[in-house]
């Protein structure tokens, strides 16, 4: 039986046809890019402010901070619009979670999809990966006008993270020096009362700190080389604490086939192989050395963040007086820090970057940076942020001043340092110290073996940035 | 059928086929696509993306990391398809019986099945933590063991030739995916004639007997299915071996999956993912195509 309506076979292909149009009509129409989009050269030199009749709206990535990440946004959101109520400009501040701002910031150097200005980090990798054509846009022409009294509101050894080769990128908000953490309880229970300064008085308070059960199940490790998840990032520091640095200052050799590194391999080992006092398993996934500082199963860490007191602070109060934050036991040749960064900075391929500078200079003024800093928990080089009572009201945020004084930020001139860092097996600087700390692989061979490792990876890096630095 | 009905038919699969082709075929042809092209992230601006033949095939065949992957894969697979039948059969059986909370049983069993494999993945991390895990601690108060097992880290024990890390993550897919095959088991149980048992018991047939002559072979064509799929999950698998474990200890748990992931997004290196990826597929396309073919041998 045939309905009044029929259907052959033309209709139908009609049908499909219109379908598939429509179809792709929808997915292009939906791809619309949250930014302004990359013209096709970002020249190295920044416009001038446009006259103020057309509004102006430009778009700001930022990440997560404090203990509410929609309350963090809001924050930022009301202080883009007493900015637009001030300046007429419209900041659209969007949220960039830390599980992703690392590919996202990498995709933006490779010339994807990117905001106007953006919270970022690791700008000297960064602006190598960038080539000149993407990524962070220096802003020094903006500085004088913009930031007039940079160096007098700012402490201008943890604003490193901001400048590279002669360019001010942007105001560095936010620092997170690494350092010691311990439960003084446990230590004053085995009789040590003060905090250990150097290696070998880590060695012997772990051991002495160390406890095992009858079994030989160890219930209290002595030591952990840090609290970090990133395991790449707390280890480097051990080797600039005995004098080492990883590449020339040039970035363009690596440097790590040397005594110091076997020094600080040697003492790496004893501790967890030797002495016993590190947990065989801390470079495995899952291993978390936090979990076992606040489970009571950990002495000592050699490192830990800011995160980590903040941790504490709000959710173990239980440990209350039990933990003590200080400063690094010294290597043997100095103390310094890890010390990550960030900043706010503007991206190449924006059609404002003026006044993404200016919202910028106006999210870093003291007032702005007290209320972020406070709700988010960093601290920041910022004077006015660290003199307020808030970083003061703890035993633990009064040894940052100490901190900062020997403090080796975490990026490296050549921008293949962010890709050897990977924390996943494959990654240099991961094989290396699994190899060499788990695996047991000989010293000489490992570091010979990491060396070319490094040194191909930066001449490829070098390569590619002489190449599109000549193309543009 | 009329003409207009097969068009009507067409019709109205065409929103089905249409999505199947666009968020699965599609990406499968254009991953197969980037395995034969230089796909590096980290330098496409300068090198392209020129094709390269069969080079990244190449690659990945001398790369230690993937051969050991690839042998983890098979071995997973095979434990995972063989744990999971014999312990969905012996669950199934025990169901199928007629006892007081039956009903209950059947609900409870159903809970590993509702848990997402990464929330799975991420409560076991917790539990076979050397120093809190209840496991040890059960063991340990039993006399069973002294010292704490290293559940995802042991590098020197192995069971059969197994290592104790890819036990423990092979049981949180075991786990998790023995409901289903339960449940599958169970319905292919209640479909074979009570008769049959009957007479058997009639003939002096044991249990093993009952099993292995009438249950097993009535249950062939759901146990068929149920090996390919759990195959094919198994090779194809990610999540649980990632997130426990990240392919370690040692690569000990390492799986082709995990390897391929890790290129694309650790190291951007699409290519050398897309290879793998491409590698996953011919497995898997293989037991697919074992599988049909022995059932179109079969009617």
């Amino acid at each position: 039986m045939t309905s009044k309506t029929t259907v052959n076979r033309r209709h139908f292909l009609r049908l499909a046809a219109v379908g598939a149009a429509a179809l792709g009509l929808a997915a292009c129409g939906g791809a619309a890019p949250t930014a302004t989009p990359a013209p096709k050269a970002a020249g190295p030199t920044p416009t001038t402010a446009p006259a103020a009749k057309t509004p102006v709206n430009i778009t700001m990535w930022t990440m997560n901070y404090g203990p509410d990440t929609a309350v963090w946004l809001q924050m930022m959101q009301d202080i883009a619009k007493s900015f637009k109520d001030k300046s007429g400009i419209s900041v659209d501040v969007q949220m960039c979670s830390w599980d992703v701002c690392r590919p996202k910031l990498l995709l933006i150097n490779q010339g994807g999809e990117h905001p106007d200005c953006a919270d970022m980090f690791w700008l000297w990798s960064n602006v190598g990966l960038g080539r000149g054509k993407y990524g962070p846009m220096p802003i020094t022409e903006y500085k004088a006008e913009l930031f007039p009294d940079l160096e007098q509101r700012f402490a201008m050894a943890g604003m490193q993270d901001g400048f590279y080769l002669n360019e001010f990128y942007g105001p560095v908000y936010r620092g997170d020096p690494r350092t010691l953490m311990y439960r003084n309880d446990v230590l004053q229970a085995v009789g040590l009362n003060k905090s250990p300064s150097t290696w070998d008085e880590l060695t012997e308070y772990a051991k002495t700190a160390q406890k095992v059960d009858k079994a030989g199940n160890v219930t209290m490790w002595g030591f952990e080389f840090g609290t970090d998840t990133t395991k790449p990032q707390q280890l480097v520091t051990y080797y600039w604490q005995a004098g080492g640095e990883f590449m020339t200052k040039d970035g363009k050799t690596a440097t790590i086939d040397n005594d110091q590194m076997r020094q600080t391999l040697k003492w790496m080992y004893d501790m967890i192989w030797t002495h016993k006092v590190v947990p065989p398993d801390f470079m495995e996934k899952g291993h978390a050395a936090f979990d076992l500082f606040t489970g009571q199963s950990l002495a000592i860490a050699g490192q830990s963040g800011i995160g980590d007191c903040n941790n504490l602070d709000q959710k173990f109060k239980e440990l209350d007086g039990k933990w003590t934050w200080d400063v690094l036991a010294t290597g043997p040749k100095n103390r310094v820090s890890y010390y990550g960064a960030g900043y706010w900075g503007v991206i190449r391929g924006t059609k404002y970057p003026y006044e993404c500078a200016k919202w910028i200079a106006y999210l870093s003024q003291d007032e702005n940076l007290i209320r972020l800093s406070q709700y988010g928990g960093f601290m920041s080089p910022n004077k006015a942020v660290m003199a307020q009572p808030f970083w003061n009201d703890r035993p633990w945020k009064k040894v940052l001043p100490k901190v900062m004084e020997q403090i080796h930020p975490s990026q490296h001139p050549s921008s293949a340092w962010s890709a050897m860092m990977v924390n996943e097996p494959g990654g240099v600087m991961y094989d290396f110290y699994y190899d060499a700390l788990v695996k047991k692989v000989d010293f000489d061979t490992v570091i010979k073996r990491t060396q070319q490792r490094m040194q191909t990876e930066m001449d490829k890096a070098a390569a590619m940035e002489q190449h599109n630095l000549s193309m543009i | 059928m009329g003409r207009n009905r097969i068009i009507f038919c067409y019709l109205m699969v065409a929103p089905a086929v249409i999505l199947v082709l666009v968020i699965t075929v599609y990406p499968m042809l254009e991953s197969l696509r980037m395995s034969f092209l230089a796909y590096d992230l980290m330098r496409i601006n300068i090198d392209g993306t020129p094709f390269v033949g069969l080079k990244n095939f190449d690659t990945i065949l001398h790369d230690q990391r993937f051969l050991i992957s690839l042998k983890n894969t098979f071995l997973f697979a095979i434990i995972v398809v063989s744990a999971v039948i014999f312990l969905g059969l012996m669950m199934a059986q025990l169901l199928n019986m007629s006892f007081r909370g039956r009903g209950v049983l059947r609900s409870l069993i159903l809970i590993p099945w509702v848990t997402p494999p990464v929330v799975a993945a991420t409560i076991w991390v917790w539990m076979y933590q050397p120093e809190r895990s209840p496991f040890n601690q059960v063991l340990r108060a039993l006399g069973i063991i002294q010292t704490n097992i290293r559940f995802l880290a042991d590098t020197t024990t192995f069971l059969g030739g197994i290592s104790i890390p890819m036990l423990a993550v092979s049981s949180v897919r075991i786990w998790n995916g023995l409901p289903f095959v339960t449940l599958m088991i169970l319905a292919g149980l209640q479909s074979i004639p009570v008769e049959l048992y009957e007479a058997a018991e009639i003939d002096g047939a044991g249990a093993l007997a009952r099993l292995r002559f009438i249950t097993l072979p009535s249950l062939r064509p759901v146990l068929a299915i149920l090996i390919t799929l759990l195959g094919l999950g198994a090779i194809g698998h990610f999540e649980v071996n990632y997130v426990m474990t990240g392919g370690g200890p040692r690569d000990l748990t390492s799986i082709l999956a995990v390897v391929a992931y890790r290129q694309a997004f650790s190291f951007y290196r699409f290519d050398l993912a897309s290879a793998i990826s491409t590698v996953i597929l011919v497995l898997t396309s293989l037991i697919a195509t074992f599988y049909i073919r022995s059932r179109m041998s079969e009617t």
